[in-house]
């Protein structure tokens, strides 16, 4: 690593002395190319291990570089110009003209900031590290441009590739730790300050629950792939099983961090575990304590821990079963969304679950979405729910729904909302203010003079119907916690109460009710008064993060639970 | 045959029909030959051998050399029964192949650039079914399409000759048909736009099939619009224009013509679908007839696998709107006949009769609520009075034709 600090001072100086990136337009007189065209001798420069030359010649103070191998560099390099040799020396084997002795360490450089960690070195480093700041895109791209400014061709690349990584170095490429630390030399120690604290607010970066990121493991594991890296040839006979992360984490509660870097086995659960871990957050979820923000935490962790360990079994399913559930009856319709497409695929692959429960939840939410580009995701689906699937209950609920959306027959609708399985009806809520509206001007428009609004309440579904009775089930379904879900627009049990809320909102959307005239017994929807009148209203619970739910505190007492 | 050869020749002559025969993938010859010459060389590599003899024929270093080695690498690999590999190898022509089309000044590239697309299509995919690609997922034919795409915008620009745009409308054809197959019907809209753009040729430029297969993909997407009208124009263009003896090609149209055809109210005669045997849609048109909602459940539930295979069962349901209006119709006629003075007060009560008749037992509100959609599409004119539970029909023209009617969900 010394000689990699050496290097990295080597280069510095070199690029003091041609302007940094500006070196790349310079022309060598008499060759017509610039000079960093030159195969070998860009390779040369900085980052070059030309192993013997440098770890003899560089001391233990690593504070050797400064203006005299700059100086000496510059001097073999018009000396190879003046002799013709540009082209033909052999750059990768020419050691570096360092000098021996720190006493000529001038005042100009900064002190080297101090070591980083032994075995953090490559880009896999810490989380801590990743998060402290820097901006990754800027160095990488540059380190990037550097390595493309070097290369002729292909074989030479990466025979080049390979000599810079120096046998006692750890996997990183030098070029990227030259413009790693590049970037630390540019920032003071006050900036490296200011990026501690702020790599400080997430904590050590891992997950709650894990152990720290620098395992032997996951250093042997480096070392492994940095090998295979090298080995061109031998990588058809690669084992990629050998890699996979066998998790050896314990703790049942784990929160979600995303991933940066390869995962550490101390921070994932294993199998057996997760299990537990589920058992658990379902009862908790049954139990009603926890808030959705908890439990979305725990679930994506839970999804992680499956992923990285490649675990596409029946655990896996109930998984990803349980958060869909979960996020439907909350609302969450991204992370719904998110989950029943890995659990299209988990299906599709005959994994055992409740296969019929989510192709109606399909067949419902694209019938919700047609009008927006579902339709043609809803006529595949269709196809998946003829034969034995179309037994189902569910499936033939959701497939009666499609006929009604489709037919705009709003009186089976709200019916079979009525008469929802399971989470219909969070699905249904999707398609049922439009169903709602584009009723309000059917009624309008074909009843004259007017209307009374209890049979308008009876059709909009304000009011329950006798003789249809929903189904619930003996147990919550794993994932949610409540027995029934109701839905945002259940049905009244008592007239009175639906007429009230119908007349509220058709008075929202535009339609003139008049109020019962003394002998009366409901009010009326006058159509005449209400035709051209209709608009959608803005919706009044609307926030700008678009979850009008989400407690303050929920959001805060994770913090709260690092900091204590 | 030897291929190299052959491909020589074509190239040297610069003759546009030789070179689409070689670039078909179905080319019983070519592959025999490759056949023939693996089975007397297995480890057969053609770089060496495509390189010597087309140098030695074109007089000189080309492009064409790694067109022509990469096609018969393909060849190799389809014989070996091996498509995944094939396509990769087809995906390494294309580009040298369009800077050939683009560098090129003549026209006798136009022909091959059609049957290079559609090798594309063939080969993509196969590799599909053989590294079985999920449904969801485009795969090796999702990556031959960016390609073709490549090659339609040479195509379209026809660089330094105007007539190499003939050869966009091939292109376009063969990319709808790509992206029907993989169900990603957003990427058509940006090929439409382009052969409506006064960049391209004039439309009745280019040959009759090409013209008929367009307005065919065309009429379908409009469909799936609902844009009924549209769809129907350009089906009956297609339908048309179609050569009377491309049978199968004509009754591919009419699948979906007659269906448009029958939601605006003109119905097919009995001897037309048997002409193109399409007799599946013969109960439809008797249900539109006689308003038997009965029968026309009974036909979309016995042949509900096959139109939703063909894509047309979100079609044939919308029948339902109109076969309910004529059976409206019958029983305002019955009415009418039984009681003349209140001819246009249509009791509701009698209309739920003839539907529980029919099979489709309903709730008198679920009969108001049908009938109120009926008014609302503008099938039946008239409104509705909940206080006498009637719906009073106008005095002229209760049923408007079916042309006049609201065919796509309403805007709201």
């Amino acid at each position: 690593m010394q000689e990699a600090w050496a290097a990295y001072y080597a280069q510095q100086a070199y690029y003091a002395q041609y302007g940094g990136y500006g070196y790349q337009q310079q022309q060598w007189p008499g060759y017509g190319l610039p000079a960093w065209q030159a195969p070998a001798y860009g390779g040369y420069t900085p980052g070059a291990a030309a192993p013997s030359g440098v770890s003899a010649a560089a001391p233990a103070g690593y504070s050797v570089a400064a203006t005299q191998p700059a100086t000496a560099l510059r001097q073999v390099i018009n000396d190879a110009e003046a002799k013709g040799e540009m082209w033909t020396r052999s750059w990768d084997t020419t050691p570096l003209p360092l000098v021996n002795g720190a006493a000529s360490v001038p005042a100009v450089l900064p002190r080297p900031p101090p070591l980083p960690p032994a075995d953090a070195r490559s880009w896999q480093a810490s989380a801590v590290r990743n998060r402290a700041g820097r901006s990754p895109v800027r160095t990488q791209s540059s380190s990037r441009r550097w390595q493309r400014a070097q290369q002729p061709s292909r074989g030479e690349y990466s025979a080049r590739k390979r000599a810079r990584r120096s046998p006692s170095s750890s996997s990183s490429s030098s070029s990227s730790s030259g413009s790693r630390s590049r970037s630390h030399s540019r920032s003071p120690s006050a900036e490296r300050e200011r990026r501690e604290r702020r790599a400080g607010r997430f904590g050590s970066g891992h997950a709650i629950g894990s152990a720290g990121g620098h395992s032997k493991a996951r250093r042997v594991t480096k070392k492994r792939l940095a090998a295979l890296r090298d080995d061109v040839a031998g990588a058809e006979e690669v084992d990629w099983d050998d890699f996979v992360v066998r998790g050896t984490a314990q703790a049942l509660e784990k929160s979600y961090f995303r991933l940066t870097g390869a995962p550490d086995a101390a921070g994932v659960r294993p199998e057996p575990v997760l299990e537990r871990a589920l058992e658990r957050l379902l009862g908790l979820l049954r139990a009603g304590g926890e808030s959705y923000f908890y439990a979305l935490d725990q679930f994506k962790g839970m999804r992680q821990d499956c992923t990285v360990q490649h675990l596409r079994n029946g655990l896996t399913v109930r998984v990803y079963e349980a958060h869909a559930r979960a996020a439907l009856e909350y609302g969450d319709v991204p992370e719904y969304n998110q989950c029943q497409t890995q659990l299209a695929v988990l299906h599709g692959e005959g994994l055992p679950g409740c296969h019929d429960e989510f192709l109606a939840y399909r067949i419902l939410y694209q019938t919700a979405h047609a009008r927006q580009g579902e339709r043609l995701a809803l006529l595949q689906t269709l196809r998946k729910a003829m034969g034995p699937a179309a037994a189902h209950p569910s499936v033939q609920h959701a497939l009666q729904v499609r006929e009604a959306v489709a037919s705009g027959n709003f009186a089976a609708f709200f019916k079979l909302y009525a008469a929802a399985p399971s989470l219909g009806r969070a699905l249904m809520d999707m398609a049922l203010p439009r169903v709602r509206y584009s009723a309000l001007h059917v009624l309008t428009r074909a009843y004259q003079p007017s209307v009374p609004v209890a049979l308008v309440a009876r059709l909009l579904g304000f009011v329950a119907r006798s003789g249809i009775a929903s189904c619930p089930s003996e147990d919550t379904l794993p994932g949610c916690s409540r027995l029934v879900f109701a839905g945002v627009a259940a049905p009244q049990e008592s007239e009175e109460a639906g007429i009230s809320k119908c007349v509220e909102w058709l008075r929202a959307h535009g339609a003139a009710v008049v109020d019962p005239a003394s002998g009366d017994t409901s009010p009326t929807l006058d159509c005449k008064a209400s035709k051209g009148h209709l608009f959608v209203p803005v919706p009044v619970a609307a926030v700008a993060h678009g979850d009008a739910n989400l407690d303050i505190d929920a959001f805060l007492s994770r913090a709260f639970r690092e900091l204590a | 045959m030897d291929l190299i050869n052959a491909w020589a020749d074509a190239i040297y002559t610069e003759n546009g029909e030789k070179l689409l025969q070689l670039l078909a993938v179905d080319n019983v010859d070519a592959q025999q030959a490759v056949f023939e010459k693996l089975q007397s060389r297995p480890a057969w590599d053609p770089a060496p051998d495509c390189r010597s003899r087309l140098r030695q024929r074109l007089r000189g270093e080309s492009v064409w050399e790694e067109v022509v080695e990469a096609l018969c690498c393909m060849r190799v690999a389809l014989v070996q029964g091996n498509a995944v590999a094939a396509i990769g190898e087809l995906m390494r022509a294309t580009g040298p192949f369009n800077k050939l089309f683009r560098e090129d000044m003549g026209t006798w590239l136009v022909r091959p650039m059609g049957g290079f697309v559609r090798a594309l299509r063939d080969v993509g995919a196969a590799a599909n079914v053989q590294a079985k690609v999920p449904p969801g997922k485009n795969g090796y034919l999702g990556e031959a399409a960016a390609k073709m795409n490549a090659l339609f915008s040479s195509a379209h620009q026809g660089a330094g000759n105007r007539d190499k745009k003939m050869a966009a409308l091939d292109v376009v054809i063969v990319l709808f048909q790509v992206y029907f197959r993989l169900n990603t019907l957003r990427m058509c809209k940006s090929l439409i736009n382009a052969v409506n753009s006064p960049q391209f040729l004039p439309f009745d430029a280019f040959p009759a099939s090409q013209r008929v297969t367009y307005r065919f993909f065309v009429g379908r997407l409009a469909i799936f619009a609902e844009d009924y009208n549209e769809a129907e124009e350009h089906l009956t263009y297609a339908f048309e224009h179609c050569h009377a003896r491309a049978a199968r090609n004509k009754a591919a149209v009419a699948r979906f013509l007659i269906p448009v055809r029958m939601l605006l109210g003109a119905l097919p005669a009995m001897g037309l679908l048997e002409a193109f045997g399409l007799t599946v849609y013969a109960p439809f048109a008797e249900a539109m007839r006689t308003g038997s909602v009965q029968q026309l459940n009974e036909s979309l539930q016995a042949n509900q696998a096959a139109f939703i295979h063909a894509g047309t069962y979100l079609l044939m349901e919308k029948l339902r709107q109109a076969v309910c209006r004529r059976l409206l119709k019958r029983v305002w006629l019955l009415h009418r006949e039984s009681d003349p003075d209140k001819a246009h007060q249509l009791p509701l009560v009698k209309f739920q009769a003839a539907l529980a008749a029919q099979g489709a037992e309903m709730d008198i509100d679920e009969v108001e609520c049908l009938v109120a959609n009926l008014i609302f599409r503008g099938y039946v004119k008239g409104y509705l009075s909940h206080r006498h539970h009637v719906a009073v029909l106008s005095k002229n023209d209760a049923f408007p034709a079916l042309t006049a009617a609201m065919l796509a969900d309403p805007n709201i």
